[in-house]
């Protein structure tokens, strides 16, 4: 009996699925700040070939948000590029018990959940897991050692002090689905 | 010995104006007033090299920031900004054109 109870204890501890909200909020290419980012894709396969779905990060009024997307297509590839349209894309919101009405739709999934938090020199990373440096005149990426880099900010309350970081993270690899490192920070 | 003299001025003049290097590295004050230009690009190597050795003998660098005091923190990151401001700078002429 002791054996099963701690198999299903561990099971519980190892099968996790986030969930949110899926909205009716569709956002348009001018309303985002960049590029989509930090791509993750789901493809099963579906009576008319394949079914995507594809999840990424905007940044939208310096938040990052979710958004995800579906496509079905004769072939994983095609469905997963109509999953990218940003205007198919709802946008994801954390489940927030007041907000639950009869006709919301929840989603879960067991792709990683992506948030902003602390990083440290040579973390791997998801772009999205750190909040940029915006400034008004200056260009989000630039190429360091041929690879495309991008500064960031940290806020970090230590000590009862609030400390402003900055910091370079530099992509792994030129695909969509790349992760990115954490090169410096100070 | 005339021409020693002449050499040893020639020198002098021609050598980098960044400060003399002390037993533990320059000074806080002194990494403040390191400025950097267009004209440094030409010797980025070598600008890079001397700031991260200052780094290097402080013992700040590779370090993470939540890692160090608060002196050495302001010390690290006025050195950190030198060294990606030229970084950035030198290689991404456009950055700040829109």
């Amino acid at each position: 009996m002791k054996p099963l109870l701690l198999s299903l204890s561990l099971l519980a501890t190892v099968v996790h699925a986030d969930c949110y909200m899926r909205t009716s909020v569709r956002l348009t290419p001018a309303m985002i700040t960049g590029v989509p980012t930090d791509f993750q894709r789901l493809a099963v396969p579906d009576p008319t070939g394949s079914k995507c779905i594809v999840r990424y990060r905007v940044n939208v009024k310096d938040d990052w948000q979710t958004v995800e997307g579906t496509g079905i297509g004769k072939t994983e590839d095609q469905a997963c590029a109509r999953a990218m349209d940003l205007r198919q894309g709802a946008v994801l919101d954390d489940v927030k018990p007041t907000t639950v009405r009869a006709d919301s739709q929840m989603v879960c999934s067991d792709l990683p959940d992506i948030r902003v938090h602390p990083v440290r020199i040579g973390d791997v990373i998801w772009e999205s897991e750190t909040d940029l440096h915006s400034h008004p005149q200056e260009q989000k990426y630039f190429t360091y050692k041929r690879t495309q880099c991008r500064m960031f900010v940290e806020r970090n309350a230590q000590f009862q002090n609030l400390y402003t970081y900055q910091g370079i993270i530099c992509r792994l690899n030129a695909t969509q689905y790349s992760k990115w490192q954490v090169v410096d920070k100070y | 010995m005339k021409i020693l003299v002449i050499l040893t001025m020639v020198l002098t003049g021609c050598a980098s104006t960044l400060p003399v290097k002390t037993p533990g590295g320059i000074t806080l004050a002194q990494l403040e007033h390191l400025q950097v230009t267009n004209s440094d690009c030409a010797v980025i190597d070598q600008r890079i090299n001397y700031v991260e050795n200052q780094l290097r003998l402080r013992g700040t660098f590779g370090m993470n920031p939540e890692d160090l005091s608060e002196e050495d923190r302001r010390y690290n990151s006025t050195g950190k900004i030198i060294i990606w401001s030229l970084r950035i700078g030198c290689n991404n002429p456009t950055r700040y054109q829109k």
